[in-house]
């Protein structure tokens, strides 16, 4: 059953089996959770989302025609899932928002961070955690997940050139902040 | 500085041209440039390293059992449009065929017409108050014809209610 690709299943479950779809649940549910706890920062939250995101995917599955890789879709479905999320909670707060150049006090999030944590693993977890979400996002789902940029701005709904530039600042915010604490040191 | 993350970025990303290459091994030639491009693989590097959280345990049959409840709900559902739509339908044949009947069609000639003629005769026979009302057949000939539309735009409305419902549940 784990060799099954995602079309297999999908076609599998429109055939009728619905069973079938907790197989794509157990091989998305772990990555997606991630994302969503990222954006929503609480657990609870993260399993509503996910649980209401993979209701809608399961709902639309029939129009799913795989022109695109069903990851991407289900990711894209959870990213919207949780702006919505975000916005009906009022919980929009503007510092999620906003990007690194948009007023984002990274000196003062970098201080906070530094003086809280032990080492570089957990400083670059902690700051991957503060940073604004299109940031965060943007850098795990390019480096975590693998996505290529292409797939990145399908899910987010920003435009490529977007895409690349909200990861390239990401990248430098990250790089230079490394640089300051010699922490680049460390890693390699 | 600015020039040297934007190649070091391109690179990265596998965007990079020949004389950009080029131009960024010059640049990293100089110690600094060169600290510079190994802090950005040093994120690359911790950034490749951070591992998924897991769901919380037995979401799966949690959700699975939701969506095998949801699927029986939709099956019971499934009754009410088809309900709806044999009604409108069945409504819409039967004001045609009083439109028919009323008009003055020079088809006296034509089974169906004798038979639409006995049709109606059957039907109105049960509601004599009605009949005894609205004697006008001109009066029952446009409001026929008005119900004719009133169905048809509410039938259209039904449907498109319909379906944009489903594009809402699908959104």
């Amino acid at each position: 059953m784990k060799n099954l690709s995602d079309n297999d299943i999908i076609e599998s479950i429109k055939k009728g089996n619905v069973s079938d779809f907790s197989l794509l649940v157990d091989r998305y549910k772990d990555r997606t959770f991630s994302l969503l706890k990222r954006m929503l920062k609480n657990e609870m939250d993260a399993e509503e989302v996910m649980q209401d995101s993979f209701l809608k995917v399961y709902k639309s599955l029939s129009s799913f025609r795989g022109d695109s890789k069903f990851s991407t879709w289900l990711y894209k479905i959870s990213y919207n899932s949780a702006l919505t999320f975000l916005s009906s909670k009022k919980r929009k707060e503007e510092q999620d928002f906003i990007s690194i150049d948009e007023n984002f006090d990274l000196v003062k999030l970098d201080n906070e961070i530094y003086s809280t944590t032990e080492n570089v693993n957990q400083y670059i977890l902690k700051l991957i955690d503060k940073l604004p979400i299109k940031n965060a996002i943007v850098l795990i789902l390019f480096y975590v997940d693998g996505f290529s940029i292409n797939e990145i701005s399908n899910v987010m709904g920003i435009s490529l050139v977007n895409t690349k530039v909200l990861l390239h600042r990401s990248r430098i915010a990250l790089k230079d902040l490394l640089l300051k604490h010699n922490y680049h040191k460390e890693i390699l | 500085m600015k020039r040297l993350d934007e190649l070091i970025n391109k690179y990265l990303d596998s965007d990079i041209t020949e004389s950009e290459l080029e131009e960024l091994q010059q640049l990293l030639k100089n110690e600094n440039n060169y600290e510079n491009f190994t802090a950005f693989k040093a994120v690359e590097n911790r950034l490749r390293q951070i591992s998924y959280e897991s769901a919380p345990a037995l979401f799966t049959e949690r959700l699975m059992s939701l969506i095998l409840k949801t699927n029986v709900n939709q099956i019971k559902k499934s009754y009410f449009p088809i309900i709806v739509n044999t009604f409108f339908s069945l409504l819409i044949i039967m004001v045609i065929v009083l439109i028919i009947s009323l008009g003055n069609w020079n088809t006296n000639n034509l089974y169906v017409d004798k038979f639409l003629n006995n049709s109606v005769q059957e039907i109105t026979s049960f509601v004599p108050l009605i009949k005894g009302v609205i004697k006008n057949r001109t009066v029952i000939f446009f409001s026929s014809i008005i119900s004719l539309i009133l169905l048809v735009a509410f039938y259209y409305t039904f449907e498109s209610h319909k379906s944009f419902k489903k594009k809402l549940e699908n959104y």
